[in-house]
C-alpha cells in the first residue's frame, strides 16, 4: 500500500471488511519501509472510515517507532503487523494447557458423580433384599404356626388312639347301624391308611355300653 | 387361590378345629381341607422365596433379572 491511490484503495478495503458480517476484527497494517509509504495511513478519509468500523479494530503500521493516525483511532495499537496478529487471538500453547484443565476436570466430575451413584446404589440394593428376604420370612413364620396348630388339633390323633372312621364311597360318615347294609362296602379310616371293609352283620351295642354312651337308647332293641 | 387367601382359609379352619362342639366327621373335613391350603400356601411360599433368592443373587453380581422358572 503505497503512493497515488492508496488512501482510496485502504478506505475501499476497510468498507468491505465492515460490510462483510462474518468478520470478527479489523486489523490494519503494513510491514516496515520508508516514512512515505506509511503516509496513507495519515490521510484523513482512511482515518475516518477507520473510526466508522462497527467491529473492533487492531493498526500495526510499519516498525515500532512510527505512529500514523491510524494507530491512534484504532481500538488497539501494535507494534508491528505481527504483534496484532498475535494481539488478536490466543497463543496455541495457552488454549492447549485450557483444554487440558477442562478435560481433567470433565474427567474427575464425572468420576466423583459416579462414585456417588454407586454408593447409592448399593445402599439401595442391600435394602431392597433386605426388604424381599423379610417379606417371605414373615409369611414363612405365619405358615408355620397354623401349620403347628393344624398338626395339634388333627382328628387323627384320636385314630391315632385306636378309633377309625367308617366312610361310605362318597365319603360320607358312617355312624349309625341303620347306614351299614350287610355285604355293603365301605371305608375303614385308621391312624395310617385306609382299609376296604364289606359288612357282615349288623348288631346292637351291648347294653352296658349303650347306656353309657347314647343319649336315646332304642328301646325296641334293651332286653 | 392365592397365598393370602390360602393362608387365610387355613387360620380359619384351625380356629374351627378348636371348637369343642365340632364331631369327628366335621372335624376330618376340616382336616383335610387345612392339609390342601397348606400345601398350596406352602407352595406358593416356597415359590417366591426361589424368586427372592434369585434376585437377591443376580442384584449381588449382573444386576440381571431372571423371570422364575424360565
Amino acid at each position: 500500500v503505497q503512493g497515488e491511490g492508496a488512501p482510496e484503495e485502504l478506505v475501499a478495503a476497510i468498507e468491505r471488511v465492515c460490510r462483510w458480517p462474518n468478520a470478527d476484527l479489523l486489523i490494519i497494517g503494513r510491514g516496515g519501509g520508508a516514512r512515505e509509504d506509511l503516509w496513507a495511513f495519515n490521510d484523513e478519509r482512511v482515518a475516518r472510515a477507520l473510526a466508522l468500523c462497527p467491529i473492533p479494530t487492531i493498526s500495526g503500521v510499519g516498525h515500532e517507532v512510527d505512529i500514523t493516525i491510524c494507530d491512534l483511532i484504532a481500538d488497539f495499537r501494535a507494534a508491528t503487523p505481527s504483534a496484532a496478529a498475535e494481539m488478536a487471538v490466543p497463543s496455541r500453547r495457552e488454549l492447549a494447557a485450557h483444554v487440558r484443565s477442562l478435560a481433567g476436570r470433565l474427567a474427575s466430575g464425572v468420576r466423583r458423580r459416579q462414585d456417588r451413584g454407586v454408593s447409592a446404589l448399593n445402599r439401595v440394593k442391600s435394602r431392597l433384599s433386605l426388604g424381599a428376604t423379610r417379606v417371605t420370612e414373615r409369611r414363612r413364620a405365619r405358615l408355620e404356626t397354623s401349620a403347628g396348630r393344624l398338626d395339634a388339633l388333627s382328628p387323627l390323633a384320636t385314630l391315632q388312639r385306636g378309633y377309625a372312621v367308617a366312610r361310605d364311597g362318597s365319603g360320607k360318615t358312617l355312624s349309625r347301624r341303620e347306614q351299614f347294609r350287610t355285604g355293603a362296602e365301605f371305608d375303614l379310616w385308621v391312624s395310617d391308611g385306609i382299609v376296604r371293609a364289606i359288612v357282615q352283620s349288623v348288631r346292637v351295642l351291648p347294653v352296658a355300653v349303650s347306656a353309657a354312651t347314647n343319649s336315646e337308647p332304642d328301646p325296641a332293641e334293651q332286653l | 387361590m392365592n397365598f393370602e387367601q390360602s393362608i387365610g382359609r387355613l387360620e380359619e379352619i384351625v380356629r374351627e378345629l378348636d371348637r369343642d362342639d365340632l364331631d369327628l366327621d366335621g372335624a376330618l373335613a376340616l382336616f383335610e381341607e387345612g392339609i390342601t391350603h397348606l400345601r398350596v400356601a406352602s407352595a406358593a411360599l416356597s415359590k417366591a422365596e426361589a424368586r427372592v433368592q434369585q434376585l437377591v443373587e443376580a442384584a449381588d453380581g449382573t444386576f440381571a433379572l431372571v423371570e422364575f422358572g424360565s
